[in-house]
């Protein structure tokens, strides 16, 4: 067995202090702590400092605490799916509104030589009186969903979806010409998400919920990041 | 010395059930670990309020990053280490307050031997910078190995080791008038 020094006994007092110590070092230190009064007096206080603290306990907030721990904070993430999944609609109406917008400026560009040249005859080719005119381009950006779910019976089977989802784009595609015509007013935005996607913690949970792999370990990193 | 006690993995299955969409494996992680995230939360806040707020937001983090947990680690240190940035985050943000604990109650026996030596232990404790009282409390507390709390806190097994080292110093010097009394009553 080694012999250590004073120098090497203090280094190796943390790992003893610890029981994380090999018993060979172990060993060494114990002859030298016999050996050096001052290091054994060193040690003793360091344990003895050790034991007070490790007599520290933390009160117990009690059972009526812990048995609601659980149902808080599903409610918390439930709170904060309904936040991430408010942020993301947003986004995309935002989004959406802006693409609109531009669609719009541009097809008014493309129709404005012709202006002057009187009506256009509004009357389409090979396409019965009964059919509804189809959507702008510039709304058709925005509002494809939309328009699927409006189809005609034996147009596509799209029309057959759940209601919620169809109504809820119907309000999309509404909220998203007011917004165009009206400036993209972010309040007027906001205020109509709310009623496309009323707070409720079932509604779109799963969306905001899940992340993607590459997502989650961004998010997991994210979290792991010191910030002390 | 009692440290804290020994970490029960067989955290994996939970979380694989849970990756695999059973939401109630993460109702029993929470519960598993739910008391060791409050008390590491506690030790390093000093208050039942922001301990609680800290265990409730380490949970729900953990809950949104769990599909990027790549176990490296156990879910207990991972767990541990979201809880630690966290608190300290909490401590940076808040000003300095004398926690209620050591008010002394009116007609309490705050003023007896061991209430004295309770805020004594405590306010060395708290007296640690930051770092080594992370180390502390995951090593004295938590119970955990030096490379466990590599892990937590973000840090090679050397600084680990050197940190607490370093802390039992700080202590020792704080607490060194009272471990001498306590260890003549033993």
């Amino acid at each position: 067995m080694t012999t250590v020094g004073c120098e090497e006994a203090r280094e190796r007092l943390a790992a003893w202090l610890s029981g994380e110590i090999e018993p060979d070092e172990r060993g060494a230190l114990d002859m030298h702590l016999r050996s050096c009064a001052a290091c054994a007096a060193d040690a003793d206080r360091a344990r003895r400092a050790l034991d007070v603290v490790a007599s520290e306990e933390v009160p117990d907030p009690g059972p009526l605490y812990w048995s609601s721990f659980g149902v808080r904070l599903r409610a918390r993430i439930a709170a904060a799916r309904r936040r991430t999944l408010r942020r993301r609609l947003t986004a995309a109406i935002a989004a959406a509104a802006v693409v609109v917008a531009g669609l719009a400026v541009l097809q008014r560009r493309h129709e404005a030589p012709s202006a002057g040249a009187g009506p256009v005859a509004e009357k389409r080719p090979d396409v019965p009186d009964n059919v509804p005119a189809p959507l702008p381009a510039a709304k058709d950006a925005a509002g494809t969903a939309t328009d699927r779910a409006r189809r005609l019976p034996g147009q596509g089977s799209p029309a057959r979806r759940a209601l919620p989802v169809a109504e809820a784009e119907v309000r999309l595609r509404e909220a998203l010409d007011r917004a165009v015509a009206q400036g993209h007013d972010p309040g007027e935005i906001e205020a109509l998400l709310e009623e496309i996607a009323p707070a409720d913690p079932l509604d779109g949970a799963d969306l905001a919920g899940h992340l993607s792999p590459e997502e989650g370990r961004r998010l997991a990193d994210e979290l792991l990041e010191p910030r002390g | 010395m009692e440290f804290g006690p020994d970490p029960q993995d067989g955290d994996g299955a939970f979380v694989a059930r849970f990756l695999g969409g059973d939401e109630s494996a993460f109702d029993e992680l929470v519960r598993r670990h739910r008391r060791a995230v409050y008390r590491l939360a506690y030790r390093l806040l000093g208050n039942h309020e922001e301990a609680d707020d800290v265990s409730q937001e380490a949970f729900l983090r953990a809950y949104r990053a769990l599909r990027g947990f790549r176990g490296d680690s156990s879910f207990r240190t991972w767990i541990s280490r979201i809880a630690i940035n966290l608190s300290l985050s909490a401590r940076q943000v808040r000003a300095p307050v004398v926690p209620i604990q050591e008010m002394p109650a009116p007609g309490s026996e705050a003023a007896g031997p061991e209430a004295a030596l309770r805020k004594e232990v405590r306010r060395a404790v708290d007296g640690l910078p930051p770092r080594q009282r992370q180390v502390l409390v995951l090593k004295v507390y938590e119970g955990m190995k030096f490379s466990e709390i590599a892990l937590a806190a973000g840090m090679s097994i050397g600084t680990a080791k050197a940190t607490f080292f370093q802390a039992v110093r700080g202590l020792r010097a704080r607490l060194a008038p009272e471990a001498a009394r306590r260890g003549e009553e033993a």
